[in-house]
């Protein structure tokens, strides 16, 4: 594997015997990924969160909407973290929140990274006109003060059991266009390298220059991108819960949990800290996962920062 | 002018003495250099030769305390009395600019934009004289302009760096380095960004400059033609050390060390010599991020053998100069082909398809290229229109090499981009075996190799995949495409484990082949070699020229070869179209242009050349174009060379001056057997 890494100006001690099988690229990522042990860890305890959510939450023997006879109890073997004022058992409640925040997260991450990829790097190929006026509708759809925006609409709309999907429709719409600004960047300087020339010379078409060549470059960059939007959703959907416009009573979510415990910092901390602590360990294991992706896809990076 | 000949006798003003130097680096540390020692005696011109990564910078760096952060230095700087070494970043101002000057390769960086360039002359004549007035410091500042040959230097003071071209840059830079009347001048790679007609103006500038204070200086560059020109003494330096140190005369006609010998064999040469085959050293530079137990060259050189590996060669004295190789005695009257015998490359590709054909193979009739230059508003309206290219026709025919010559601005690029479709031509045809070239129909018969070999490869693809690409696109199933990929990589010497390799972990030389085994993938008929060995390293030139011999050789392939470095074109060429300003000047059999060349602006850029041979290089005369190129937005009228042309500025009267501004000169033959554009066209 070093030999992929290192580079070694071809001098003597470069040789190695034969031609060796060639790895198949995502093979070649995975390995690069794990080697990045920050990465590596915040992703098994990514998963594990998501395991413990989704699955933890369905075998856990309170509910988050049962009421329990006790109220406002510190954490005990009963209640890991405890209870709050009206009986609710929380660690139920964090894990009902965890969901719904990871759902909303990798709901907008995805949708506004997928747009935003596909509208930037139109724009950046089509060029000229095309180009100004799809970066003009990005723009005008930055200019909204998102948080406001995503209230008024969340307001209006959110009701029912599907509340948190509408929450993450109307945070990708406006998020989408920092990715696309990115990517369309991108485009225009991957445009113009001299390897894009080649392909053309022996005739690759646009779809293959698309694909084999700008995206696997600009791979790295729209995964950062995409990954610091999934910590921007969670905490866009803790603010929105947290001034009362996201997600709904009964349901819950780690925002709406923080707000609703805020009052209560001083006297039963558990409940404030315990859904404070969830996004902050999601959203900084999202982000270590991001640098670890960055560096998978990116072969011209030694294994530097680790 | 010759290189003045000093004695020994005369005192030294700069010594340096096992200097070393270390760069922190992922994998350790890198030893840059590895115990460096010379000395600069009064008034003379040393210089210090090497390839990229032999420390040649570094050295300077170390001299001028300007080394980065992190890098250690040991070892001794001693300028006349005083050692600089250790001296710190405040003790080294004092020194930087009055004592010891310095110029940068890159005059664009070494500039500030912010300021204008009679501001940073001035600035620099205050910063040694405190007491000298703005006023004073401005006049002096267009005196020194005046001097280093900036045209209208006082109405030019204003001026910001972008507003200069690299030439006249690169001479504001000189400016600076000679305002305080410093008594040394390092020089590092002063002209290796330059056109070869700028060079010689700037090297005219560096010239004066030593006149004009009596400096000495240090020329640093990796160019043996103008060491041999301009270095009284050399010293070669080779992974970190000197290895070679002596008169130029005796660096250049009796070198004693193998790696001089085989530097200077694997150059192409515009005088003699040409058509023989060039003599590479073979590998590559080792890194330095280890000790070397032995000679650091003996990995390459053919005379190696077991004390080279464990024993470190001192340097010591050979026939009146220092080498630093424990068998130099056996280089005595040795030519570089007897040492360096020619590897003959493995071909073992076979030429599939007809190579033979009637009349040229490929034809360009009247090509135009206009860019649109536009304005900055909204609408983004077109002001203006850049004359790339202007009524170019050649022709190629089958197993031929045509060299294309021009300097930066003369279209050659945007010519290799209109055979390609890259670009659509304004006018013009390009036919390939008497059908014309439209889109991408003719992929399969024409190719390209890209100048830069690191940009023009996808940096996410292995070596494999990179050659087989082409292949898939062209319909190739998996399996067979990588096979035919893995035979090409082999056919240009990268065989035995290297195809799944990423371009970075290749050499620049390496990353080449690469390029050429895409291009031949689809096996083409004409090959376009854009400036293919510029970004390369001597040595390592030496090795894909004989490649791409060894290939047309043997798949009977044109080349069209695009390149500014004149001496390869001479090596390489068949026939030789030269450009200037997005015309052809002059056409004809390599040997006719060369040797009869009937152009001016064909005569100045010959002469312009540096010979890496220091005997003709003094008694040579150059012929010192004005100006810089002019703008392509607004070519002068008539002739385009006129502006620059030492016989329209010169012995032409006013009448035969009116026809080259009136009238286009058409390419006509006028007594030397080849076609010229020009009006008065002839020998000097």
């Amino acid at each position: 594997m070093a030999e992929t890494t290192h580079p070694v100006p071809g001098g003597p001690g470069a040789q190695d015997s034969g031609d060796p099988v060639p790895v198949s690229r995502a093979r070649l990522v995975v390995r690069r990924f794990l080697r990045h042990r920050l990465a590596t860890v915040s992703l098994v305890l990514f998963v594990l969160l998501v395991l413990l959510a989704f699955v933890g939450g369905a075998l856990w023997h309170y509910g988050y909407d049962t009421f329990t006879p006790d109220n406002s109890q510190p954490p005990s073997a009963a209640h890991p973290f405890g209870t709050d004022a009206t009986g609710y058992d929380l660690f139920a409640q964090v894990l009902r929140g965890t969901q719904r925040s990871i759902e909303i997260a990798l709901f907008v991450a995805a949708a506004s990274g997928i747009f935003g990829s596909v509208w930037g790097a139109a724009a950046g190929l089509y060029g000229g006109r095309v180009d100004t006026l799809m970066m003009r509708v990005a723009d005008l759809v930055l200019i909204f003060p998102a948080i406001a925006v995503a209230a008024v609409l969340a307001n209006n709309v959110a009701t029912g059991g599907q509340g948190w999907l509408l929450i993450g429709v109307v945070l990708a719409a406006l998020t989408w266009p920092y990715v696309a600004r990115l990517v369309r960047g991108l485009v225009l300087s991957l445009r113009e390298r001299e390897f894009i020339a080649a392909a053309r010379t022996f005739g690759a078409g646009s779809w293959r220059i698309i694909f084999r060549h700008i995206l696997p470059n600009a791979m790295g960059t729209i995964v950062v991108a995409v990954t610091i939007i999934v910590a921007v959703a969670i905490l866009a959907e803790t603010a929105l819960s947290f001034i009362g416009f996201g997600v709904r009573a009964p349901d819950t979510s780690l925002g709406l949990l923080v707000s609703q415990n805020q009052s209560a910092v001083s006297t039963r901390p558990w409940l404030f800290y315990f859904p404070g602590l969830f996004i902050v360990v999601i959203a900084l294991c999202v982000n270590f996962i991001g640098d670890g992706l960055r560096d998978a896809f990116d072969n011209t990076r030694s294994r530097s920062r680790t | 002018m010759s290189p003045t000949t000093h004695q020994t006798t005369t005192a030294e003003v700069l010594s340096v003495r096992d200097l070393t130097v270390e760069f922190p680096d992922e994998r350790g540390r890198v030893q840059a250099v590895r115990g460096v020692s010379w000395s600069l005696r009064e008034g003379e011109v040393l210089g210090v030769v090497g390839e990229s990564g032999c420390g040649k910078s570094a050295t300077a760096l170390a001299v001028m305390g300007l080394l980065p952060p992190g890098a250690r230095m040991g070892g001794s700087v001693r300028f006349r009395d005083r050692e600089l070494a250790g001296l710190g970043d405040r003790g080294m101002s004092s020194v930087r600019g009055r004592s010891v000057a310095m110029v940068f390769q890159d005059p664009l960086s070494s500039l500030n934009p912010v300021y204008s360039v009679g501001f940073q002359v001035a600035e620099a004549v205050r910063a040694h004289h405190p007491g000298t007035s703005r006023d004073d410091a401005v006049e002096r500042a267009v005196h020194l302009l005046e001097l280093v040959g900036i045209p209208n230097a006082r109405d030019r003071v204003g001026d910001y760096p972008h507003e200069f071209s690299g030439g006249m840059r690169q001479r504001v830079v000189i400016a600076i380095a000679m305002a305080n009347d410093p008594d040394v001048i390092i020089a590092d790679e002063p002209t290796t960004a330059l056109d070869v007609t700028i060079q010689a103006q700037v090297l005219d500038a560096l010239r004066t400059a030593r006149a004009e204070t009596g400096a000495a200086a240090v020329l640093i560059t990796h160019d043996l033609g103008v060491v041999a020109g301009q270095a009284d003494r050399v010293v070669v330096m080779y992974a970190g050390k000197v290895v070679e140190s002596g008169t130029a005369d005796e660096v250049f006609y009796r070198p004693r060390m193998p790696y001089t010998l085989g530097l200077l064999g694997s150059l192409p040469r515009l005088d003699g010599r040409f058509g023989a085959r060039l003599t590479p050293i073979a590998g590559t530079p080792p890194a330095l991020d280890r000790p070397i137990p032995g000679c650091a060259f003996a990995p390459r050189c053919p005379l190696a053998r077991e004390r080279c590996l464990t024993e470190e060669p001192e340097l010591r004295e050979v026939d009146g100069h220092l080498t630093a190789c424990h068998f130099a005695e056996e280089l005595v009257d040795k030519r570089p082909e007897d040492v360096f015998v020619p590897v003959v490359a493995p071909v073992a590709l076979t030429a599939e398809r007809p190579v033979r054909t009637e009349g040229p193979l490929l034809r360009a009739t009247g090509l135009v290229k206009h860019y649109p230059v536009r304005g900055g508003g909204f609408f983004r309206r077109q002001v203006a229109e850049l004359h790339a290219v202007c009524d170019v026709s050649f022709s190629l025919s089958a197993g031929e090499t045509l060299g294309l010559v021009g300097e930066s601005g003369s279209g050659k690029s945007t010519i290799a981009k209109l055979l390609m479709s890259l670009e659509e031509p304004t006018a013009g045809r390009v036919e390939l075996d008497g059908a014309a070239v439209r889109g991408r129909k003719h992929a399969r018969d024409l190719q390209i190799v890209f100048q830069d070999p690191m940009g023009s490869l996808d940096p996410r693809m292995t070596a494999a995949d990179l050659v087989a690409e082409p292949l898939r696109i062209n319909g190739l199933a998996k399996q067979d495409a990588r096979t035919r990929a893995l035979e090409l990589l082999a056919s240009v010497g990268l065989g035995r484990g290297r195809s799944e390799r990423y371009p970075h972990e290749f050499s620049g030389g390496q990353r080449q082949r690469i390029g050429i085994a895409r291009a031949l993938a689809l096996r083409p008929r004409v090959l376009i070699l854009d400036e293919p060995v510029s970004a390369l390293d001597v040595s390592v030139q030496a090795d894909v020229i004989n490649l791409l011999e060894d290939l047309q050789d043997a798949l009977g392939l044109s080349y069209l070869f695009i390149a500014h470095d004149l001496s390869v074109v001479r090596h390489i060429a068949d026939r030789v179209a030269v450009l200037y300003l997005g015309r052809v000047v002059e056409v004809g059999e390599r040997d006719a242009v060369f040797d009869h060349p009937s152009h001016p602006y064909t005569q100045a850029l010959i002469s312009a050349v540096p010979l890496p041979d220091p005997r003709k290089e003094r008694v040579r005369e150059r012929i010192l174009l004005s100006g810089d190129v002019p703008s392509p937005v607004d070519p002068p009228s008539g002739c385009r060379f006129r502006t620059r042309c030492p016989r329209f500025l010169g012995a032409l009267t006013d009448a035969e001056r009116s026809l080259c501004v009136e009238e286009v000169p058409g390419l006509v033959e006028r007594g030397q057997g080849h076609p010229v554009a020009c009006h008065f066209g002839g020998p000097r």
